[in-house]
């Protein structure tokens, strides 16, 4: 099987030929591996095309997720509600400053206009780009939108928003309201954008700081609203945060595939959520992939396997991006894992 | 009757009761209870107690940050009344994330834990450059020095920092705690670190326990 029939097939709960590896497209990883800076990733889409280009050469046996990507981190949907938006020389960008101080701005805000506003057209315009620019067998796949925990907590602030939650439930309820109907907007002309689109990608970290009662008042419906307007497509959900106590509610938002760190357990996750849902993950981007050796991440690739991908409906990679120093062994040692203890039948453990 | 209005104080916070937990510091301040012992007696016990429940899986960040939120809220309201009681706090902590990194959560649990410990926190806030933790250190004549970093490219901004604090001559009456993601001890003790904690609570035990040895 093709790497990418491989990553689709077991996204779709079945049993591959062997356990797909998969690693997330990232702007410091490809920029490191392809000696740029990683603002010049960001700044010409030429080489953050050559730059991806590049990195998928070097490692054919990698699904990068979501592959050709016009990826400017998590600012640009903050980006296009006004946020001040900070440019490190070789780092991804930041949102300085929380827009939202005052909750008193709240009850007025609309909807951006993804056409029109911040960094949206930028991004549309490299997704053009890339997209007429790639190698025919290289396509475009995926719509990406930051999910509306993130990019409230990015406007409001993490602590002041959790705290809306409670002491201003209304206000809370709407700035949600308004970053969930701009996820879907902002999906939806982004599949306008790309010629034949296979799903859409949705990471949102700050989601698992609710409390499971706080979490299935706010952030159930505000999922359930988003996945429901993409049906026919791969819905693919990122948290890495430790999402423990929210498993059982995660199977319920409508997604196909959860990309999840070492903080949530995989066996709990294989038990409950991953009975539904394709698991990909969740192998510690920075103390095994980064700071270990490859024997470690050989070790920890067959534990992962050997719990998650009983049965099929599992991706091996990491619970979040690759760090920029990750060494190349690691990713190696990653591939050749999957080879030794991931083809299909399994036992399991 | 005291002990009952301390015990309601513990209570209320606990339970995360915003306007019951102001309330009832209200009344121990009206019946001349020290800020100190509310902060004691009450407000510190409350917050273990917090902190037990976030590590059970009982309460959540969201649990976490508006417990902070009632802290702030009380703090406000204690701080006048600190500077006419004779009794001095636990130490000055100063806290920050370092430069290039904008992580505010974990960091502000431990300054929260910390003053709510009894500690008189000065916290930087983010993305704080180097000398400024140095400057506020001679300023405040801190004893602790805590920095938070969840970046591997913004942690060598500790090592930095503990080297501009040994050139300016006040490195040895410091105690520097580090913390964050992607920090480890290995790294604390390579950079020259006293203490690594892993979490806000980890932090709290380590540093009131040092204050508790030296007196």
């Amino acid at each position: 099987m093709h790497p990418l029939e491989r990553f689709l097939s077991a996204a779709r709960m079945e049993a591959p030929d062997e356990v797909p590896v998969s690693l997330l497209t990232s702007a410091r990883f490809f920029s490191r591996l392809y000696g740029i800076k990683v603002f010049q990733f960001f700044h010409d889409p030429r080489l953050m095309l050559d730059a991806t280009l590049h990195t998928m050469k070097r490692f054919p046996d990698i699904v990068f997720f979501p592959g050709l990507w016009a990826d400017y981190g998590v600012v640009v949907e903050p980006s296009a509600f006004g946020s001040r938006i900070f440019w490190p020389e070789d780092y991804v960008p930041f949102v300085k400053g929380d827009l939202l101080k005052n909750p008193e701005a709240i009850p007025g805000l609309e909807p951006p206009d993804p056409k029109t506003d911040g960094l949206m057209p930028f991004v549309l315009e490299s997704i053009r780009y890339i997209q007429d620019h790639a190698p025919k067998d290289v396509k475009y796949l995926y719509a990406v939108a930051r999910g509306p925990f993130q990019v409230a907590s990015y406007m409001r602030g993490p602590t002041e928003f959790l705290v809306d939650l409670r002491v201003r439930p209304d206000i809370a309820r709407k700035l949600i309201d308004v970053c969930t109907e701009t996820a879907i907007r902002w999906l939806k002309v982004q599949l306008e954008v790309i010629n034949n689109p296979v799903g859409i990608f949705v990471p949102d970290d700050n989601a698992s700081f609710l409390s499971p009662g706080l979490f299935e008042e706010f952030g159930l419906p505000a999922y359930r609203r988003i996945f429901s307007e993409f049906d026919g497509l791969l819905k693919v959900y990122h948290n890495d945060a430790d999402s423990t106590h929210i498993l059982d509610l995660l199977t319920e938002c409508g997604f196909h595939v959860f990309n999840f760190s070492p903080a949530t357990d995989i066996r709990k996750t294989k038990e409950g959520i991953g009975q539904k849902v394709c698991l990909m993950g969740n192998i510690d981007p920075v103390n095994v992939m980064l700071r270990g050796t490859p024997e470690q991440v050989e070790a920890e690739c067959k534990r992962c396997i050997q719990i998650g991908a009983t049965g099929g409906g599992y991706i091996l990679s990491l619970g979040g991006g690759p760090s920029m120093e990750t060494p190349q062994e690691n990713v190696e040692a990653m591939v050749s894992a999957a080879k030794k203890y991931g083809k299909y039948p399994l036992l399991g453990v | 009757m005291n002990d009952e209005i301390l015990k309601n104080v513990s209570i209320r916070l606990e339970d995360l009761d915003v306007e019951g937990t102001i309330e009832e510091v209200k009344r121990a301040l009206d019946k001349e209870i020290s800020p100190f012992g509310i902060v004691k007696n009450a407000l510190s016990p409350a917050m273990d107690r917090i902190g037990q429940k976030f590590e059970r899986k009982e309460y959540f960040l969201s649990e976490l940050s508006l417990a902070a939120y009632i802290m702030k809220g009380v703090m406000d309201l204690l701080d006048p009344h600190f500077s006419v009681s004779r009794e001095g706090r636990l130490g000055k902590f100063l806290i920050g994330t370092v430069k290039g990194d904008l992580h505010d959560i974990g960091k502000s649990f431990v300054s929260m834990m910390l003053t709510s410990a009894g500690f008189e926190v000065h916290d930087l806030g983010i993305d704080v450059p180097d000398e400024r933790f140095v400057e506020k250190a001679v300023e405040i004549k801190a004893d602790f020095v805590g920095m938070s970093s969840l970046l591997t490219t913004t942690m060598p901004g500790m090592k930095r920092v503990i080297e501009l604090l040994k050139n300016n001559g006040i490195r040895e009456r410091l105690r520097i705690f580090v913390g964050g993601a992607v920090v480890t001890q290995s790294f604390a003790d390579e950079i020259g670190a006293d203490y690594y904690a892993e979490d806000a609570m980890e932090c709290v035990r380590k540093a009131r326990s040092l204050v508790m040895n030296r007196r």
